[in-house]
C-alpha cells in the first residue's frame, strides 16, 4: 500500500508540470507570404543542417541558394512530404504539415529572399 | 421452555464462532505460507526487450549507464554504407533507490530530447503463487530542438511529451518469458494531420533463451487509435542479447531508429515491407 501511495504521488507530480496540448500551427501560425529569412531558414536551421551542411551530405542546406537549388534540382519537397522520390526527410520523423507547407508555398511564391 | 430456547441460541452462536476461529487459524496459515513463497527468477535479462522496458529493475543502489546506438535505414546499402553515415546515439543512467524503484536520464540525437524516467515493481511472479509480475512505467521527454525562432508561440509546456506504462510479464520457463504492455501517450504538442495528443498503444513482446549467454528478443506494439497516415507505423523490432558478465549487449533491429519510448510507440517511420529498417545496439554496463 505504501508502495503504492508513493508512486502515485510521484505520478501525479509528474503530470502536474502540464498535459496542454497545442498543435504546430498553433505555435506558428501559417503566413501567406513566408521569406527564407523570416521562416524558411530557421527550419532548415533546426532540422536539416545537422547533417545537410559543408560537404557532408548533398545538399548543402545552410544558405538560401543552397535551399532554392535543392527544391529546384535535388526533389527537397517531394524528399519531406512523401517517400516516393527516397527516404522521407527529415530522418527519425516527418516534419510537421504546417512547416512543409510553408516551404511548398515559399517555393510556390518564388523563394522570396527577405 | 425459556432455558431451552437460550440453549439453542447460545449452541447456535458457539457455531458461527467456531468456524469463524477455523476461519481465523486458516488465514493465518494462509498468510504464513505466502510469507514462503518463493519469487521466480526474472524472466528478461536485459532492462529493455529492443525499445520497450521489460519487467527488471536495477537493484538497490545499483547503477547502469546506457550507451544506445541506432544506424540509418539498412535497406539503403552502399549509398549510407548500411546505415553508418547516419547514426542516432543515446546516452543515459539509471539508478537503483530501492529493489523496487529506479530512476533514470537520457539524451539522444534526434530532436535531442532528454528522457527522464520512472520504473516501479508492484508486484513479484511467484512459484505456486502470484502468477505474474507488474512493473509500472513513466516518461517524461524534453525535446531541446523546439525553437522560439520556428515556432514563436512556444511555450516550455510544449516541449514535453509523457508516457505511461504498465509492464506485465510471465515467465513460463526457464526459456520463454512473455510480456504485455499497455501504453499510454501524451503529446503537448502533435501535428494533427499525422498524429493524435493523446495514443493508445499494446505493447507485446518475449524472450526465447538459446544459452545461458544468449536469447532472442522480438517485440510489437500496435497502436489503438492512430489517425490514418502513411507516415507512422507500429513499433516491429527483433534482438539478440549477448551477456558478457559485466554487461549485456543487445543487437536490435527496429523499424523505428529514435530511441525514446514516445517516438518508438507512436513515431516509427520504417516499414518492414518497405524500406525503413535500422540497426542498432543497446549497452548496458553496471555498476
Amino acid at each position: 500500500m505504501k508502495k503504492i501511495k508513493i508512486c502515485l504521488t510521484l505520478l501525479s507530480s509528474v503530470f502536474i508540470v502540464s498535459c496542454e496540448s497545442n498543435t504546430y500551427s498553433e505555435l506558428a501560425p501559417p503566413t501567406g507570404n513566408p521569406t527564407y529569412t523570416a521562416n524558411i531558414e530557421h527550419i532548415m536551421e533546426h532540422n536539416c543542417i545537422s547533417c545537410h551542411s559543408g560537404t557532408s551530405q548533398y545538399p548543402n542546406l545552410e544558405t538560401y541558394d543552397g535551399v532554392k537549388n535543392a527544391c529546384t534540382n535535388a526533389n527537397l519537397i517531394c524528399r519531406i512530404e512523401s517517400q516516393s522520390c527516397g527516404a522521407r526527410m527529415p530522418l527519425g520523423g516527418s516534419l510537421p504539415q504546417t512547416d512543409i507547407d510553408m516551404i511548398k508555398l515559399w517555393a510556390a511564391n518564388g523563394f522570396v529572399k527577405e | 421452555m425459556k432455558v431451552k430456547l437460550f440453549l439453542s441460541v447460545a449452541f447456535f452462536l458457539s457455531i458461527i464462532c467456531h468456524v469463524s476461529a477455523q476461519d481465523d487459524l486458516l488465514k493465518e496459515l494462509d498468510t504464513i505460507k505466502s510469507k514462503e513463497k518463493q519469487t521466480e527468477t526474472l524472466g528478461f535479462k536485459g532492462l529493455q526487450i529492443c525499445n520497450m522496458q521489460s519487467t527488471k529493475l536495477t537493484a538497490k543502489g545499483e547503477w547502469y549507464v546506457l550507451i544506445s546506438h541506432r544506424f540509418g535505414d539498412l535497406t539503403e546499402g552502399f549509398e549510407n554504407f548500411f546505415g553508418l553515415d547516419d547514426a542516432y546515439t543515446k546516452l543515459g543512467a539509471i539508478y537503483g533507490v530501492t529493489n523496487w524503484f529506479s530512476v533514470g536520464a537520457s539524451r539522444q540525437t534526434n530532436n535531442k530530447i532528454y528522457e527522464l524516467t520512472l520504473k516501479y515493481r508492484l508486484k513479484t511472479q511467484e512459484v505456486d503463487g502470484f502468477p505474474v509480475t507488474i512493473v509500472g512505467y513513466n516518461t517524461m521527454d524534453i525535446n531541446t530542438n523546439l525553437s522560439t525562432d520556428q515556432y514563436p508561440n512556444l511555450q516550455f509546456n510544449n516541449r514535453l511529451a509523457y508516457t505511461t506504462q504498465l509492464l506485465v510479464s510471465r515467465q513460463f520457463s526457464d526459456k520463454i518469458s512473455l510480456e504485455i504492455n499497455p501504453i499510454y501517450i501524451h503529446k503537448n504538442l502533435y501535428d494533427e494531420t499525422t498524429e493524435r495528443k493523446d495514443q493508445f498503444a499494446v505493447g507485446l513482446g518475449g524472450r526465447y533463451k538459446f544459452t545461458k549467454r544468449l536469447s532472442m528478443n522480438l517485440e510489437y506494439a500496435p497502436r489503438i487509435n492512430a489517425p490514418e497516415s502513411e507516415v507512422y507505423h507500429n513499433l516491429l523490432s527483433v534482438g539478440l542479447d549477448i551477456d558478457t558478465g559485466g554487461h549485456i549487449f543487445q543487437m536490435v533491429f527496429s523499424n523505428c531508429q529514435t530511441m525514446n519510448d514516445v517516438y518508438a510507440f507512436s513515431n516509427a517511420t520504417g516499414k518492414w515491407n518497405g524500406g525503413g529498417i535500422y540497426f542498432g545496439f543497446n549497452l548496458y554496463r553496471v555498476f
